[in-house]
């Protein structure tokens, strides 16, 4: 296998050698995140209960699932936030819990929940964010400028984030989690509470992420945006992976909401449940 | 089903072997220290408030700090006190350090790891430059200060030079346990049940601390010098106040075999300060991979407080907030905790039935959390005013604190009459009590609208948290509407001396037990009136001070 030969360690500013398969995109690659048993249990319930999924490198690839179908589990374990309680992850080709850090290093990361550095304006987040990854200033300092003008936050760059609007948090998350280059995405929610025209910006940036070779794993509730940017999806059910693959081979023919919905299932409505609603006071 | 993982663990592994060219670890310390500046920095650019909080605290912590330290260094007290001084103050250091962090956890935003998470920080890069973050800002600045009075007592310029190592290695030494305390608990603390009780169980630490702090104080005039060399003696042994032990053998003798001594304690500190630094980082890299266990769940308890009409309903539901909400329940909490403190020290004095009249006064202690009553959840207060008028919603919040407050005086009543067999007085206790929370309830009213001060988010996790850097301004304002509410108590309190201290009559205090809860009626209308009038038309604005952006 050596289509992922001339994968690199990109030191931090120096732009990383990503795999790509001199044989086509038929090819399989080398799974940028490969995922085997993975388990995770909140007091007696398994939030993620053995997951075994493949990622390929340089795919667009999303992560369905309802509320508490262990997406957000699932992705903190693979980036080095969550310790599993059982299975093995390998990002990049590097064991996770070996040693979180190098796969930190080169990844990068907007949680639904990011916690950041609030009280921070938003250049400053940036920069900070670049210098304690070890970035060279200069290189901080030319990206954050063409991070800020693309997603449109260079009015709001120097207002302090914990101002920001929940669109911007987003924003600016991404920001932080694009400054260094990552190899692979990793966006839990992304498009959540943000503006129809920065979600296009967005698409565009994510895009041009992938068509670079770069690997993008995500998360949502929002099929159709997963139906529109990913070429491959896993369907997520009570901490299981219940379908994964190729889009057009998970919808087989129908929308990925029909798929979703019939690989979960569905609790019908009572036709006369809330018929209250239907009556005027 | 399942996609096909066809790739085998090992050319996992081997088909990204040039990703373990790691890239270069760059130290990164002064770039946490930057930061740390800059998060003051920022802290301080919120508004005039906070600059006023800093100034007050700069006067308050540094000069105190500088001044304390200009009085040790040029005072003329012998060595051997000095030395022992050292030594104790090593032991307050520790245990301050210990503690004070947990407090401010959640607030400080570079003490909290959980916000550096998504970086790959690592122990030999990262680690240094947190733990001097953690010496920026003006606790650790008068930390070092303090100590610095110690210097010029050194014996002889080896021995000064000696004292000042060990000022540094204590400095590092406590501020190091001070992140060990909080990354211990970070995990715990990330658990919302841990954290509202570990917060609730703390109100009660701090009180007593507080208390014992007042003893000490009121008792340390009397100590003598051998008690103090004594305790000197006992704190010794301390492991983390090493460094103290190793100033204070080279402020008490200049001999080459103390200073030698005091290498070599100030060695062993240093070991210390190593073994701390490993524990903490162990610490940390635990606490950025643990989560809230959110998932679970006890079982619903049937709901016991229900109410149909709107007043009632704000009542019910206020009494399991102020019991369910972290900040509501340390408040409630605190207030119980005084009452028991408030005992303790009467206890040998009450055996005068009347004594039993003194619960009355415990109203003031329920009625603080009266003054803000609309902040606790200020987000929701939208939600609320949508649902119920403002008043509605006061009243009920109001009653709340009118059954606690009675709560709180009723067992404080029995316990005093159990003592003193003063059972007649209870009932006379309750309706003075009702009418004395009156004027509170009124005063509250009012000014939960006129000057509503937000409470942060309990996402902080830390209920002593107030809204950053309001300084002093919050507590004074505070401080002046009590008085208000004293004031207009007064007449009951003028009553109750009259009728029992003057005349000396049961049917005087009954009758003032009777008439006191009409006169706390009308005190609450006028306050709810003035409220009303204030609220008017003014919803957005109410809204916008309880929840600022």
């Amino acid at each position: 296998m050596d289509v992922a030969a001339g994968a690199g360690g990109a030191a931090p500013g120096a732009e990383p050698v990503l795999p790509r398969s001199p044989a086509g995109p038929d090819v399989p690659l080398v799974p940028a995140v490969a995922l085997r048993g993975l388990a995770k249990r909140y007091g007696e319930a398994w939030a993620v209960a053995g997951v075994d999924l493949d990622v390929p490198a340089g795919s667009f690839y999303g992560l369905v699932g309802r509320n508490g179908a262990g997406k957000t589990t699932t992705l903190r374990m693979l980036c080095g936030l969550l310790r599993p309680d059982a299975g093995a992850i390998w990002v990049l080709g590097l064991p996770v819990w070996a040693d979180p850090a190098p796969v930190k290093a080169r990844i990068g990361v907007l949680p639904e929940d990011g916690r950041l550095l609030d009280r921070l304006r938003g250049r400053e987040l940036l920069h900070y964010t670049g210098v304690l990854r070890g970035m060279v200033r200069p290189v901080v300092e030319a990206r954050t400028e063409e991070l800020l003008a693309t997603l449109d936050l260079l009015d709001a760059a120097d207002n302090l984030v914990i101002d920001y609007s929940h669109g911007m948090r987003k924003k600016i998350g991404l920001a932080a989690a694009l400054l260094h280059g990552p190899e692979l995405l990793v966006l839990d929610e992304p498009f959540e509470a943000v503006d129809p025209v920065s979600a296009r910006t967005i698409r565009l940036v994510l895009d041009r992420f992938v068509a670079a070779g770069r690997t993008i794993l995500f998360s949502s509730h929002v099929m159709a945006t997963v139906e529109a940017l990913c070429d491959r999806v896993a369907i997520l059910h009570e901490g299981r992976v219940v379908a994964a693959g190729p889009l057009a081979e998970v919808t087989s023919g129908r929308s990925l909401e029909d798929a979703f919905v019939d690989a979960v299932g569905m609790r019908h409505l009572d036709e006369r449940a809330l018929d209250w609603l239907g009556r005027l006071p | 089903m399942p996609s096909a993982c066809a790739t085998s663990t090992s050319a996992l592994s081997t088909g990204w072997a040039a990703c373990r060219d790691l890239p270069r670890d760059r130290p990164v310390t002064g770039a946490f220290v930057r930061l740390k500046l800059r998060l003051l920095r920022n802290q301080l650019g919120r508004g005039n408030q906070q600059i006023v909080g800093l100034v007050i605290v700069l006067l308050l912590v540094l000069v105190g700090a500088g001044a304390s330290a200009l009085v040790v260094a040029t005072g003329s007290a012998p060595d051997p006190l000095l030395a022992d001084l050292l030594v104790l103050f090593s032991a307050v250091l520790t245990v301050g350090w210990s503690f004070v962090p947990i407090a401010a956890s959640g607030v400080d935003s570079t003490l909290d790891v959980a916000r550096l998470a998504l970086l790959p920080l690592r122990g030999r890069t990262h680690g240094p430059g947190l733990a001097v973050a953690a010496l920026v800002g003006v606790g650790p600045l008068a930390t070092i200060v303090v100590q610095l009075g110690f210097v010029p007592h050194g014996s002889g310029p080896l021995g000064m030079v000696l004292v000042l190592a060990a000022v540094a290695v204590q400095t590092v030494q406590v501020a190091l346990l001070g992140r060990v305390a909080v990354s211990a608990l970070g995990s715990l603390l990330l658990r919302r049940r841990t954290r509202e009780l570990a917060f609730s169980l703390g109100a009660f630490l701090t009180v007593f601390v507080a208390f014992g702090l007042q003893l000490l104080a009121k008792s340390a005039p009397e100590i003598s010098r051998p008690e103090l060399a004594r305790w000197a003696e006992r704190l010794a042994w301390n492991p983390f106040g090493l460094a103290g032990r190793a100033g204070a053998v080279a402020i008490e003798r200049g001999d080459g075999v103390a200073l030698a001594t005091a290498a070599g304690l100030l060695a062993g500190a240093l070991a210390m300060v190593g073994l701390t630094a490993r524990v903490w980082w162990w610490l940390v890299e635990r606490e950025l991979t643990t989560v809230s266990g959110a998932a679970g769940g006890r079982a619903r308890r049937r709901a016991v407080l229900r109410g149909t009409r709107p007043l009632a309903v704000v009542a019910a539901r206020e009494l399991r907030y102020l019991w369910r909400h972290p900040v509501a329940r340390t408040n409630t909490l605190t207030s119980f905790v005084l009452s028991g403190i408030y005992l303790v020290p009467q206890w040998s004095r009450l055996d005068d039935p009347a004594q039993v009249l003194l619960a009355a006064t415990l109203v003031g202690t329920v009625g603080l959390s009266a003054l803000n009553m609309l902040a606790i959840d200020g987000r929701a207060a939208a939600s609320d005013v949508l649902c119920a008028p403002v008043p509605t919603i006061l009243a009920g919040k109001a009653i709340a604190r009118l059954l606690l407050a009675l709560a709180v005086v009723s067992v404080v009543a029995v316990v005093i009459a159990a003592r003193s067999g003063g059972w007649w007085y209870v009932p006379a206790a309750l309706g003075i009590a009702a009418g004395a929370v009156g004027p509170i309830l009124g005063v509250g009213t009012f000014a939960s609208v006129a000057a509503p001060v937000p409470v942060p988010d309990v996402a902080t996790g830390n209920p002593w948290s107030a809204s950053p850097g309001q300084g002093c301004v919050t507590a004074l304002a505070a401080f002046g509407l009590f008085v208000v509410a004293g004031v207009v108590s007064l007449p009951i309190a003028v009553a109750v001396v009259v009728a029992q201290g003057v005349l000396d009559s049961a049917l005087a205090l009954a009758v003032v037990a009777l008439l006191a809860p009409g006169y706390g009626w009308l005190a609450w209308r006028l306050g709810s009136a003035a409220a009303r009038r204030r609220v008017d038309g003014r919803i957005p604005e109410l809204l916008a001070a309880l929840a600022p952006k």
